[in-house]
């Protein structure tokens, strides 16, 4: 068993050998497609059937579990998030586990694509590398994908 | 600090390399990490034999949620016995399908770093509840 205990550093490794391998189209495509969509699907749940409150219960729960020095901000139509000191930047600078140098690049990769698609925009900025970025989701058309904005006649 | 939600990661990252690439490249991705991300404790084990081989599963399964285990300790073998794997434990909780091949990361894993310690890997179950052995080669 790998065992959770190594989650972020197993995480980064996987990231480095994916994209050393096959490509960082590769490694895009298991972001999406796999972490996205086959294991988040209970952000994707929350997300579409309860909008800006489950992003709150998601996040308030994981960041938690995930021992995170943050601050949350919503209102009824955005969610914010200032990470100061990200979980897995921190467990892989001391425990020099960091082998992908942009490991950071995965959090917009799965979460826009998630918000996207349930009618959210998502911004963001990070420092690579150094636990700090800032996340802001905002209420564009809740329940129907960003993409169809354009076909849907308004 | 652990997560067990990793659990459920591991898993679709097994899906991934398996239904994008084949088995033979999941397998290399495990034979990967062994040979890197656990080089150090392969190291471990060589160095301080079969004293670290316990010391490493208890300090593992006293922090994973949800397993029910035991360790036996023989002189020339160390043997765990899982009744409930905390990552099974995870998947069937969340409701999640865990993939055919999904044990088979155990029995590869543990037999390369086996390898690189000196030492013999067998297990025998899966899907759950499994027995594995970490044992000297005889001389």
């Amino acid at each position: 068993m790998i065992t959770a205990l190594d989650f972020f550093g197993v995480y980064c490794a996987t990231f480095e050998y994916i994209e050393r391998t096959y490509g960082h189209e590769a490694l895009e495509k298991y972001w999406a497609e796999y972490i996205a969509d086959r294991f988040l699907v209970h952000l994707d749940a929350l997300v579409a059937e309860r909008g800006i409150e489950g992003m709150k219960e998601y996040w308030g729960h994981t960041l938690e579990e995930e021992e995170a020095g943050y601050d949350i901000t919503a209102t009824e139509d955005s969610f914010r998030i200032d990470m100061h000191d990200c979980p897995a930047l921190r467990w892989l600078r001391e425990h020099d586990r960091m082998t992908y140098d942009d490991y950071c690049a995965h959090c917009p990769a799965l979460y826009e694509r998630i918000m996207n698609r349930n009618g959210y925009s998502y911004q963001y900025e990070y420092d690579p590398g150094a636990g700090r970025c800032w996340i802001e989701i905002r209420a564009v058309t809740p329940g129907r994908p960003l993409s169809d904005q354009g076909s849907a006649g308004g | 600090m652990i997560v067990p939600a990793f659990h459920g990661i591991c898993e679709v990252t097994f899906r991934f390399f398996e239904e994008s690439y084949g088995p033979e490249a999941l397998e290399a991705y495990w034979r990967h990490l062994a040979e890197t991300y656990y080089a150090d404790l392969a190291e471990r084990w060589r160095a301080e034999g079969l004293d670290a081989v316990e010391q490493y599963w208890r300090g593992i399964f006293e922090e994973e949620v949800g397993a029910r285990w035991e360790i036996e300790r023989a002189e020339d073998a160390v043997t765990l016995r899982i009744e409930r794997c905390p990552a099974f434990a995870w998947m069937e909780e969340s409701r999640r399908e865990v993939m055919p091949s999904y044990c088979e990361h155990c029995r590869v894993m543990n037999a390369r770093l086996c390898e690189l310690a000196g030492l013999e890997f067998e297990l025998s179950g899966g899907r759950g509840s499994c027995v594995q052995s970490f044992r000297e080669v005889p001389r």
